[in-house]
């Protein structure tokens, strides 16, 4: 699992929680990854809408500019259960080594 | 500042990206920026440099489809003008062939543009700024090839005998004739850039531009030429012809692109 992949999951583990405006999963994933430019996991977040995985919907607002939320659709869940699964195998084969 | 990074994203991005990805992505941007006020260097460092920023979003396989076609545009829209240079240098004897490939530059060009532009451009509601004032440009080049070459047509023999006695017009004669191609060409590109970077209507500015190209190619080729058929009576008709065809089909191009 690369480094890319994880960012995925984790960007769709926080989606799976809700929708999340743009702007705020940014910044959150960014503060998990600091050495992460936004840009970057803005382009993730990009394929992943591209790919299916993510869609991208005008939000209500009261009186403000609209804002854009991201949401996970089912393709999503499905790459989000398959990413989880490879994450947990990994974690388990690290600790096997006695790696914590 | 913020309004300098945002400029150069937007320009890296209509570039790089399809239209309708550049605008979500631009609004993004500006969201993400506005939400949380920093300075020029505090969003390099967070967002990264704006042309790498884009970078990331590329999908290559259609830029690279992109950068093929603005290839072919532009190798359409340019050659009329470097053709007859290379000619010179390195075909001295073989000086027509590709004259007789105007067609072929101009159906290309007019007909990959509007392609193009149809399925991946963008259209604005109100006609782009400064889109006529740059449309002058080809304009004024193709009206002053059209004197040249009527005066070439008709004044065939007095034009010759004109230049034989001032040897320096000829020279100079062509040199400008391949300035005015190399200008419409560049034109074209103008406008094909600010096509792809704005509103698709500026391909009017590229057909038209084309089309000069070509029409002063085709009027250097007739006065580099040395065929004696010339002096038979009516052998303007054909090229007069042929010169309102491209003409036409660049004026008819303009008026499509503009709708």
């Amino acid at each position: 699992m690369l480094k890319r992949d994880l960012l995925e999951l984790c960007l769709l583990h926080v989606l799976n929680q809700g929708d999340q405006y743009g702007y705020e999963l940014l910044r959150r994933l960014h503060n998990v990854f600091p050495d992460m430019q936004e840009s970057a996991i803005y382009a993730i977040l990009r394929q992943l809408c591209r790919e299916g995985a993510t869609e991208r919907y005008q939000g209500e607002t009261s009186g403000g500019p609209a804002r854009k939320y991201y949401r996970l659709t089912r393709e999503g869940r499905g790459r989000y259960d398959a990413l989880l699964n490879t994450w947990r195998e990994m974690r388990d084969a690290v600790a096997a080594l006695g790696i914590q | 500042m913020r309004k300098d990074y945002l400029s150069r994203l937007s320009r890296a991005a209509r570039w790089c990206l399809p239209p309708a990805e550049a605008a979500e992505v631009l609004e993004d941007y500006q969201d993400l920026i506005e939400q949380e006020p920093r300075s020029d260097e505090a969003l390099r460092r967070d967002l990264g440099n704006p042309k790498d920023a884009v970078g990331q979003l590329v999908q290559v396989k259609a830029y690279r489809r992109w950068l093929a076609v603005f290839a072919a545009l532009a190798v359409c829209a340019l050659f009329p003008a470097v053709g007859p240079i290379l000619s010179r240098l390195f075909w001295w004897n073989e000086i027509f062939w590709f004259t007789q490939l105007d067609w072929a530059y101009l159906l290309a060009g007019w007909v990959l543009s509007f392609v193009w532009f149809q399925r991946n451009g963008r259209k604005e509601s109100a006609l782009p700024r400064g889109i006529f004032p740059a449309m002058l440009v080809p304009l004024a080049g193709m009206v002053w090839s059209w004197y040249i070459a009527l005066s070439a047509m008709y004044w065939m023999t007095e034009l010759y005998e004109f230049l034989s006695k001032n040897p320096m017009l000829a020279p100079n004669l062509y040199l400008t004739l391949l300035c005015n191609a190399l200008i419409m060409g560049l034109a074209g590109l103008f406008g094909l850039i600010r096509a792809r970077m704005g509103d698709r209507r500026w391909r009017a500015v590229y057909v038209l531009g084309l089309a000069g190209a070509v029409l002063t190619m085709s009027v250097w080729a007739l006065l580099s030429c040395m065929d004696l058929s010339f002096s038979d009576t009516g052998w303007q008709t054909p090229i007069l012809l042929r010169y309102i065809i491209i003409t036409l089909l660049g004026l008819v191009g303009t008026g499509v692109s503009l709708c």
